[in-house]
């Protein structure tokens, strides 16, 4: 049985350093041209060249987003960017403007081409017509439902990408220019400014408004299949993918380690028992509530928000390990939020689930002893009986 | 330029037959957008009185398909194959994969996609002759495209644009939740910080969202005029007596003025980088 891929997003090279860290077998990624997240800080040719040679020598891939819909100047300079990614070896290139297909087929025959999410292909016959353009895999729209996955794997040969986790749009992708319209910012473009989380009023058809304390807003809660992990892996799906490129290293990790830990449960006994409290640690890491949306059932009341952005912030995060003296037990860690003496906290690692334990003292920089950590970035020592590696996460007990 | 309009009223009045050719027609369940749609009875004796008439009927289907929902798919290209429906503008590549079976014309209209000549090319080359343009880039891109691409196209030049579709049911859900029961599913929204209101309503593909105004440039107008294939105008949210009139000052090139008129995209080029690198 071929094992799933689990397919993780990175904003920047230090991201994707992380994702490959904490177990994913592919990164998307995107360069500072083409791709659908303008606003972030992205990577430059050097640093797609850099990230492809780390994940090739690991065994893993590389995936660059140019997922715009085009507009007719924004094809100054993308054969020459296309060429540049198919030399640096890149493994697929994620499209959603069919013209690139063809570009990238021409001037980068050597590499894959994936059909975007923002094509919201839902069915087996436009996956066909994909096919035969040569592309090898579409990633679905997220309105699919399991029965819709079962029948596209059933009647297609085409690699299928899901997404597992993370924010989604309250529209059909690629068919909101609500972003357009209010903000001039081209949303198929990368410049979505997320009006579907703005609070508005509501007026029926008589134009009288609908009173209510509850403002009007049809913000979609977040994405979460990690219960149906298991159909998943069964139903065929070739690629498991997590949403946000924007999003924290901590983020990265801590999602990344949840869904590591599940699939190779699943792989290693055949079997995989859903953990609530897995599901808990998926919700503070991204602060929105987070359903399985169009994949068990159609979304009704309880799959959206209805007062604009709902992010709620914790200070969860705690430090970063950055080496351990196996010796004197003892670890050096970052700062990255407030904590002090007696707290219970957990730390985790690619290799290691989690370890829970209490902290018994702080040193900081001057080697004196500390009550409290909180400076940002402070490098500070603490005991530790477990062995941990640079790169380890502290976090609260949740 | 040929023109290309909504009907919205089964019972077409008489004096659309003298002035226009081409008619644009919702199908019940497969149109996205479109506020006057028909149950394939209906829409058979209308698209049979308009070729009686000698009239070109095009239809928007612009749904996208969940693959349980291609068999029925099928029977519909079946159905408008065999009612000799003249176009098909379509967003869905499920229907143009079907093609070969059912020799449909076709008219891509990706909604918000058809915004650059070499897709509208791609599209071309696969046996799609004509492109629906999206009416979120400027008069200068449309007229470039024009110059580049094989085929015609058509340019929406009337009408509230459609901004957003969601299959999610966002206005019974909103609701639900506050303990209401929903009676009309056309809404507006507005804003606290603006006056402009945006039409918002539910059908059976799920919620669509409109512009806060009606497109219409007159200088625009007159430079498509004379280069573009077709000219589309959506007359929908428009009483038939004041759409003949409108259409008419189109045909007699005579300036309309108008509080709800806008030149939407057709002057204004959208950003999308908001920070520097």
């Amino acid at each position: 049985m071929k094992k799933i891929e689990l397919l993780s997003p990175a904003g920047n090279i230090e991201k994707a350093k992380w994702a490959l860290l904490y177990g994913s077998d592919a990164v998307y990624i995107g360069g500072q041209e083409y791709s659908l997240r303008a606003n972030t800080n992205n990577f430059s040719l050097e640093e797609i060249k850099e990230i492809v040679n780390i994940a090739h020598n690991e065994n893993k891939k590389i995936y660059v987003t140019c997922n715009i819909i085009f507009h007719n100047k924004d094809f100054d300079g993308f054969k020459q960017y296309i060429t540049k990614l198919g030399e640096f070896g890149v493994d697929a290139i994620i499209v959603a403007d069919i013209s690139a297909i063809n570009i990238i087929r021409k001037y980068a025959p050597s590499v894959e081409v994936h059909i975007s999410t923002q094509q919201s292909s839902l069915n087996y016959e436009s996956i066909k017509f994909y096919e035969k353009l040569g592309a090898t895999r579409v990633v679905l729209g997220r309105e699919a439902s399991k029965e819709d996955i079962k029948l596209i794997k059933e009647k297609t040969n085409m690699e299928i990408e899901v997404f597992i986790h993370g924010a989604m749009c309250s529209a059909l992708s690629g068919r909101c220019v609500l972003s357009n319209y209010f903000t001039n910012r081209d949303s198929n473009r990368g410049g979505c400014s997320q009006v579907c989380r703005f609070a508005f009023n509501l007026f029926d058809e008589s134009n009288a408004k609908i009173n209510s304390n509850v403002d009007y807003a049809f913000a979609s809660k977040d994405l979460s299949l990690l219960k149906y992990l298991n159909e998943l892996i069964e139903l065929g799906v070739d690629s498991l993918k997590i949403e946000g490129r924007m999003r924290s290293n901590y983020y990265i990790a801590s999602v990344l380690h949840v869904y590591r830990r599940n699939i190779d449960a699943f792989y290693n006994n055949n079997n995989f028992i859903y953990n609530p409290k897995d599901e808990n640690l998926l919700l503070r890491c991204s602060n929105r509530e987070a359903v399985p949306q169009f994949f068990d059932k159609f979304p009704k009341k309880d799959e959206q928000y209805y007062s604009g952005r709902m992010e709620t912030t914790n200070q969860d995060f705690l430090a970063v390990v950055l080496s351990y003296n196996e010796k004197e037990k003892i670890a050096t860690i970052t700062q990255r939020n407030y904590f002090s003496i007696e707290d219970k906290v957990v730390v985790f690692g690619p290799t290691l689930k989690e370890y829970e334990f209490v902290i018994r003292e702080i040193i900081n920089s001057d080697n004196k002893n500390v009550e409290k950590a909180n400076h940002p970035e402070e490098i500070l020592k603490i005991p530790l009986d477990i062995k941990v590696e640079a790169n380890f996460i502290i976090r609260k007990q949740i | 330029m040929e023109y290309v309009i909504t009907i919205n009223d089964k019972k077409i009045n008489n004096k659309w037959f003298e002035k226009c050719d081409n008619f644009l027609i919702g199908l019940k369940g497969y149109s996205l957008y479109m506020t006057n749609t028909y149950e394939k009875e209906e829409f058979e004796e209308i698209v049979k009185l308009l070729h009686l008439k000698e009239k070109k009927v095009f239809v928007k289907i612009d749904k996208l398909f969940l693959s349980h929902e291609i068999v029925e798919l099928e029977k519909t290209l079946n159905f408008l194959s065999n009612l000799k429906i003249d176009y098909v503008i379509f967003d869905d590549m499920a229907i143009l994969n079907l093609n070969e079976k059912y020799n449909l014309n076709l008219i891509w209209g990706s909604n918000h996609f058809v915004v650059n000549h070499k897709s509208c090319n791609v599209y071309y080359e696969l046996g799609v002759l004509k492109s629906l343009i999206s009416p979120e880039i400027t008069l200068d891109e449309i007229l470039e495209i024009n110059t580049k691409y094989k085929g015609d196209l058509i340019v929406p030049i009337f009408g509230y644009n459609h901004m957003f579709s969601s299959k999610r049911k966002l206005l019974t859900s909103y609701y639900d939740h506050i303990g209401k029961k929903i009676n009309n599913k056309f809404h507006t929204i507005n804003e606290d910080r603006n006056d402009k209101m945006y039409k918002i309503y539910e059908n059976e593909n799920g919620t669509h969202i409109l512009a806060d105004f009606c497109l219409y440039d007159f200088e625009s107008f007159k430079k498509l005029k004379t280069n573009v294939k077709y000219g589309y105008l959506d007359f929908s949210f428009f009483e038939d007596e004041e759409a003949l009139k409108i259409f008419e000052s189109f045909k007699k090139e005579e300036k309309l003025t108008d509080k709800r008129f806008k030149d939407g995209f057709f002057n204004t080029e959208t950003i999308f980088k908001v920070k520097r690198k």
